[in-house]
């Protein structure tokens, strides 16, 4: 009952530091999106339209008016769920409809790099942590310096040079939507999503080593083994258990890079996701598809950051107040 | 009390620690017998070698530790031939250890109920009940008035002395006979302390286990070992009944010892010490105790001191007249 109760009470409140934290967001991309060079009159228009149809687009958009009177306008809608239409790349085309087909896209090739990058961690930080000071340990432990020195556009060629052009296991470019095809969808999303995840299966498996090692050496270890309880029961009961807060922790902060990270491999994949419809729109100077993109993106971390804080607590009784 | 066959017979223990090229020899041809039912003390400062002697004959030393022992017989059965598997079956069902802080011997992610039952659950293997029951009861002998709220506490909403009575517990369960513990008592106070020291005495004697009693304080040994052995430097250097090693030490260091714990009894203006600071001797040479001994010859320092016997179960290891 006290549990639920307070609970409850610390979800509402976060809740609205969430909500604080968006309107905080939405205005500073706002605002730089405005301060930045270009005009979406002539990203649509062209380099040769008369100043009479630049006027009538600015007009017609509303971006002639002060900038703190555009943002008023823009939350005031916002707050209703109306994001406007698009101005430049998919001219009149609700900005809602365009976000609603492509978010399932990046939540899948995300979720799937969560997947990989997790499973990849716990299988080689327990190997290398069973294995301590052997040479599995090395090279795990190696591996995981390199993963975490790639960057993922970079990570994302060598994988298409290797799977796809030499080996010609997985396509190089285009999507199939996971309602369309699942099993397509993780065939085309496999190499992007790996790109994604590399870096962070290396980040999860240091993290999960160290946190084992120190657990394995705490006390209670011990007294496990003076009970004579199986070393299997005892690893996945007293040292993986306690292991698991930390490691938690570090894949709830490390879950943003994935978000940063769509936004390049989608646009080298060619996935039709809100990163790739982000870039596009920055190109075109289309400030609503921006703003609403953005939006996305830090709900999205600030949701995530919520639940991660949450199965936290439910894994760590001393956080139960 | 005293059979033929002692339930554990350990003969020239040995126990090095190696990391890279230094080692130190933290227990050092180390010997003694413990008879059914009956409560050993291991009696020492800091780093004498006490409570690595327990953790060797359980096996539970750190990789880079290097334990041998000439003999090392339990109910007969030799321990050092042993694979790990049957070592590991015989702990928790035959053998079992008490440790020193009560705090971390539990699983921070778990219930004290969780503990107790899969302490259950390894001499009574799984029954469909799930034990708790059992568990209550266990508590209530461990004099815990709430069992039930105990039960779903975690180990960080409790105190030293309740963990204590908890692993306390959670050991009865398994039903040993052969009980290493580890200075259980070190970091209660005193009111809890005596409370804990009765808990191990009664439940000792009610299930017949014999206990290796590690400690530092005379005292307590006094009160509740039937013989104790005294360390030093990785050695056992006297050992006899608990009488007579207290009224009538041989070694000049249980003298000291003993000197320093009657000195504060007393109450007295000036604390007895023993000059020096404890160390260990190479292999080989002599006493370990002779940079510190008032009564030092030359014979000490470079030969090994004999085992003189004052009575057929009182010995010490020192090149002095036994009378």
């Amino acid at each position: 009952m006290v549990f639920a109760v307070g609970m409850t009470r610390q979800l509402l409140g976060r809740l609205g530091g969430v909500f604080i934290l968006a309107l905080l967001g939405s205005a500073s991309v706002f605002f730089a999106m405005r301060m930045g060079a270009g005009d979406p009159a002539i990203a649509a228009l062209g380099d040769f339209a008369t100043p009479e149809a630049i006027a009538a687009f600015r007009t017609k958009w509303g971006i002639d008016q002060p900038v703190v009177l555009q943002y008023w306008k823009w939350l005031l809608n916002a707050l209703q769920g109306d994001f406007g239409t698009s101005m430049t790349i998919a001219a009149n085309v609700p900005i809602a409809k365009l976000i609603a087909s492509r978010l399932p896209n990046t939540m899948f090739i995300g979720l799937l790099a969560l997947t990989i990058a997790v499973l990849i961690s716990l299988f080689a930080g327990t190997l290398s942590v069973l294995r301590h000071g052997q040479l599995v340990d090395t090279v795990a432990t190696s591996l995981a310096i390199l993963g975490i020195s790639m960057p993922d556009f970079w990570l994302s060629y060598v994988l298409i040079y290797i799977f796809a052009l030499g080996l010609g296991i997985f396509p190089s470019y285009g999507f199939v939507t996971p309602p369309e095809s699942f099993s397509a969808a993780l065939y085309c999303g496999f190499l992007p999503a790996l790109a994604v995840a590399a870096p962070m299966a290396a980040a999860f498996t240091r993290i999960l080593r160290t946190a084992l090692l120190e657990t394995l050496h705490r006390e209670h270890v011990r007294v496990a083994r003076s009970f004579g309880f199986r070393a299997s029961f005892i690893f996945i009961h007293y040292v993986m258990r306690n292991a698991l807060i930390p490691y938690v922790t570090v894949v709830g902060l490390q879950i943003r890079y994935i978000l940063g990270g769509t936004v390049v491999v989608e646009r080298i994949f060619g996935v039709p996701g809100i990163g790739a419809l982000m870039v596009d729109a920055a190109f075109a100077r289309d400030y609503p598809v921006v703003q609403a993109c953005a939006l996305t993106f830090l709900i999205g971390v600030l949701s995530v950051n919520l639940i991660v804080d949450f199965v936290c607590a439910a894994l760590n009784p001393r956080e139960i107040t | 009390m005293t059979t033929n066959v002692p339930l554990l017979s350990v003969k020239g223990l040995s126990t090095t620690f190696t990391l890279g090229n230094y080692s130190v020899r933290a227990v050092r041809d180390v010997s003694f017998d413990i008879a059914r039912g009956e409560v050993l003390g291991l009696i020492g400062e800091s780093g004498s070698g006490k409570t690595v002697t327990g953790l060797s004959i359980l096996r539970l030393l750190p990789n880079h530790a290097d334990m041998r022992a000439d003999v090392l017989m339990f109910d007969g059965k030799s321990l050092a031939d042993m694979s790990d598997a049957q070592f590991r079956d015989l702990r928790g069902r035959r053998l079992a250890m008490i440790f020193q802080d009560p705090v971390g011997s539990f699983n921070p992610a778990k219930t004290i109920g969780w503990h107790i039952r899969e302490a259950i659950e390894r001499r009574a293997g799984q029954l469909p009940n799930s034990h708790t029951e059992e568990a209550r009861n266990l508590l209530t002998d461990v004099g815990i008035k709430l069992p039930d709220r105990v039960l779903n506490s975690y180990p960080h909403q409790l105190s030293g002395g309740m963990l204590q009575r908890a692993l306390i517990a959670m050991v009865i369960a398994l039903r040993p006979e052969f009980i290493v513990a580890d200075e259980p008592t070190t970091n209660l106070d005193n009111i809890v302390e005596r409370q804990i020291l009765n808990l191990i005495r009664t439940h000792q004697k009610r299930i017949g286990a014999s206990v290796l009693f590690v400690t530092h304080d005379l005292a307590i040994a006094g009160e509740i070992c039937d013989r104790i052995a005294v360390m030093y430097g990785g050695e056992i250097i006297e050992i006899g009944s608990a009488n007579d090693v207290l009224k009538n030490p041989l070694h000049p260091y249980s003298k000291a010892l003993l000197a320093a714990s009657v000195s504060l009894e007393n109450r007295e203006d000036y604390l007895y010490e023993l000059p020096g600071e404890p160390g260990m001797a190479a292999p080989g040479q002599g006493c370990c105790f002779a940079p510190r001994c008032s009564f030092v010859t030359e014979r000490c320092r470079t030969a090994p001191p004999p085992i003189r016997f004052a009575k057929s179960n009182h010995s010490a290891r020192c090149v002095l007249d036994v009378e």
